[in-house]
């Protein structure tokens, strides 16, 4: 925690949404065990497919640590995170457009995620806003320099 | 039968008994050591586990990685004491059998965790007689 300001964000910032904004109803066992046991399992409709498929294919270095899987394990991840991913054009938003924030059941990419029980508040959306651009912003980043840039390395 | 053809098809027998015992629901750390030692012995003839190698390996200073020289960084200089990841700050449960029932109780979780250490403070996969060693020594020491 101390060394790592990401996780301190993400440690403040999504417990409190956590439960506003749940796991959906077919999220497998492998996903809650092995994303949700550094740090919170986030709901994959925080991130675009394309930030998922970018964190998926750098295990080996994730944020500092080696969070690699089995060939099948990470098979069965990936296909729930992109199934699940959040809508591109609306997490990219630098500003949440007011009106803009009704669920679209009928698009492809969710199109075969089971969503969990009880919709989502446009209120919740609102509130979740400023830390997924914050999120997507460390995930672009760590593509290039594999590392957050403001990741300490003193112990 | 063409003596090379023997050597390099014999692990396929043990990687399958590996692959198949990961799909059982519970192992001990005598069958998962037993299965790494199998695996030594067809590169190295006569190969015998040593939890005495074992704790070496533990204690030893790879210098491949700084947060990381060595398994004790986070798992402490005692296996038989809870740890702390030094990058991730996740609370690590102690390595021993003796203090921590739970492990080398599931192949596929004792794969996975070989995989990522060996690679990211050893530098390289470990091979199977130092896993031999390793669960050796954990299911040993008191």
């Amino acid at each position: 925690m101390r060394k790592h300001p990401f996780l301190l964000l993400l440690a403040v910032a999504m417990p409190a949404l956590a439960d506003r904004m749940p796991l959906p109803a077919d999220t497998p066992a492998s996903f809650r065990e092995e994303c949700g046991s550094c740090h919170l399992a986030f709901p994959p409709a925080l991130l675009a497919a394309a930030d998922w498929q970018r964190t998926m294919a750098g295990l080996k270095d994730h944020f500092g640590s080696d969070a690699s899987l089995s060939a099948q394990t990470e098979k069965e991840i990936a296909d729930f995170l992109l199934r699940c991913a959040g809508s591109a054009g609306k997490l990219g938003a630098p500003a949440v457009r007011r009106g803009s924030a009704r669920p679209s059941a009928s698009r492809a990419s969710t199109a075969r995620c089971r969503p969990a029980t009880g919709a989502i508040r446009a209120s919740s959306r609102r509130a979740i806003a400023k830390p997924v651009i914050a999120m997507r912003r460390m995930v672009a980043s760590a593509s290039t320099t594999s590392r957050f840039p403001n990741c300490g390395d003193k112990p | 039968m063409n003596p090379e053809w023997r050597t390099t098809m014999r692990p396929i027998p043990i990687i399958l008994l590996l692959i198949a015992s990961s799909v059982s629901l519970a192992e001990t750390p005598q069958q998962i050591g037993q299965a790494y030692a199998a695996e030594a012995k067809v590169q190295q003839a006569g190969f015998t586990a040593s939890a005495l190698r074992g704790e070496a390996f533990f204690r030893q200073r790879f210098g491949q990685n700084d947060k990381m020289p060595g398994c004790t960084s986070c798992h402490t200089d005692s296996p038989l004491k809870a740890g702390e990841h030094v990058v991730t700050g996740k609370s690590i449960r102690p390595l021993a059998v003796s203090a921590n029932a739970d492990r080398f109780s599931d192949a596929a979780k004792v794969e996975k965790w070989f995989g990522r250490n060996c690679r990211e403070v050893g530098g390289r996969a470990c091979t199977p007689g130092e896993k031999a060693d390793f669960v050796a020594y954990m299911s040993e020491v008191r």
